[in-house]
């Protein structure tokens, strides 16, 4: 029984991570990179930029397609541009009007995130899918990538920055580095993670190897 | 304004608040378009044509949507806009004087207008509340600062392909080490200023 449900637990890790495949992480980082380095001193305002993010990306994704059956080709791109910044400009009200401190803490970073938005649907991710749906899963992923890592960098910075996680102190902010809260803490974090991930990718594809050496003698 | 104003304004717009190293703006086309000296080159000037010809008309936007009582929710929508005229502008005036390849051309030029740098450096300098002249200084030098930012990082990517650097770090994660090393170092020029 127990067995069964490791299994199951197993399957259904591996299903969400074969939702991110294809996408590759790198270029959506590269992307994404000024909000991800300047909104993840505190994992509160990662979250929620990667919230709003998702919500606006998604919505935007959906009216392009299906703006796309509609309009000519050489008008796609400003049918973008018009759709992502005017959903931002309703999110910023609503933010604005329900939760301003938020807001405020943001500010400059969710209109940044319109941009973003354009660039990740003009991206081959998205652009380059020809059915609708394909193309709304592909934002899908990439959004909800952007958020992981968004999350993943906040925890790391607003953790090593200022000694406390989602605001709750856990050690005394002035025994840590407080130079990881400026952009340049954000650049070396990201910078070491992707390092730590492709030496984790290089010893597996060497353990491989090895393997592979060891069958064929 | 006096003259020592403007030359804060210009200073801090290049060095002290530079967008890139302070606000990370526009990190994604410094990496992406600094393969090589002269590609950065243009992409940085082209920046900092579109942002001043951008700041002129967003502080005409901005001086309307005040009026109108708007400004903190119409400012994006507008300000990308008036991004993406401006790109456009740009390349109907490149392609009068050089001979380009339309659609390839076309494509690399709305790309680049739909750069964080641009907006942020517009929403940077309707937040700061600067006057006609400031604002139009504030974009060009922004720009500048842009060019200087993607520059020197062209020219570390040359003499990083000759270092014998740790695989882990091959790539994205050494560039993304450099622009840190960089951002620290323009962190030295904060609060200098000549006003």
């Amino acid at each position: 029984m127990k067995s069964k449900k490791k299994g199951s637990f197993l399957r259904t890790l591996s299903e969400v991570a074969s939702l991110f495949k294809g996408i590759s992480i790198p270029s959506v980082l590269i992307i994404g990179l000024c909000p991800i380095i300047g909104v993840t001193t505190t994992v509160i305002g990662a979250l929620g930029l990667g919230i709003v993010f998702l919500v606006v990306f998604m919505l935007s994704a959906i009216i392009v397609s299906a703006l796309k059956k509609v309009l000519p080709p050489k008008t796609k791109f400003i049918a973008s541009v018009i759709t992502v910044s005017g959903i931002t400009a309703v999110s910023e009200v609503l933010l604005a009007a329900f939760l301003p401190s938020f807001f405020d803490a943001i500010g400059i970073y969710l209109s940044i995130s319109a941009v973003i938005g354009v660039a990740m649907l003009e991206s081959e991710h998205i652009d380059g899918k020809e059915k609708s749906s394909e193309a709304q899963i592909a934002a899908l992923r990439c959004a909800i990538s952007f958020a992981v890592i968004m999350f993943v960098v906040a925890v790391l910075r607003e953790f090593l920055g200022n000694g406390s996680f989602c605001g709750l102190q856990i050690l005394p902010a002035e025994k840590m580095m407080q130079l990881i809260g400026k952009p340049f803490g954000g650049f070396m974090i990201l910078g070491f993670l992707l390092a730590a991930s492709q030496a984790m990718k290089n010893r597996k594809s060497n353990k491989k190897a090895v393997a592979k050496e060891a069958d064929s003698e | 304004m006096n003259f020592l104003n403007i030359v804060s304004v210009a200073f801090a717009a290049v060095f002290a608040e530079n967008i890139v190293f302070n606000y990370a703006f526009g990190t994604n086309s410094v990496i992406s378009d600094s393969d090589n000296e002269k590609k950065a080159l243009g992409t940085g000037a082209f920046m900092t044509v579109v942002t001043t010809i951008s700041s002129v008309l967003c502080f005409l936007a901005d001086l309307l949507l005040n009026k109108w009582n708007s400004i903190e929710f119409l400012r994006t929508f507008v300000f990308m806009i008036i991004t993406v005229a401006s790109g456009l502008l740009l390349y109907e005036l490149v392609k009068r004087f050089v001979k380009v390849r339309r659609r390839e051309e076309k494509r690399v030029f709305m790309r680049l207008a739909i750069n964080s740098a641009i907006l942020g450096a517009l929403v940077l300098t309707s937040a700061k509340g600067l006057g006609f002249f400031a604002a139009v200084v504030n974009g060009l030098f922004s720009g500048l600062g842009f060019t200087i930012a993607i520059m020197l990082f062209a020219a570390i990517r040359v003499k990083l392909r000759f270092c014998k650097i740790p695989k882990s770090f091959e790539g994205l994660p050494i560039l993304l080490v450099t622009i840190g090393l960089l951002a620290l170092v323009f962190m030295g020029f904060n609060g200098i200023s000549f006003a």
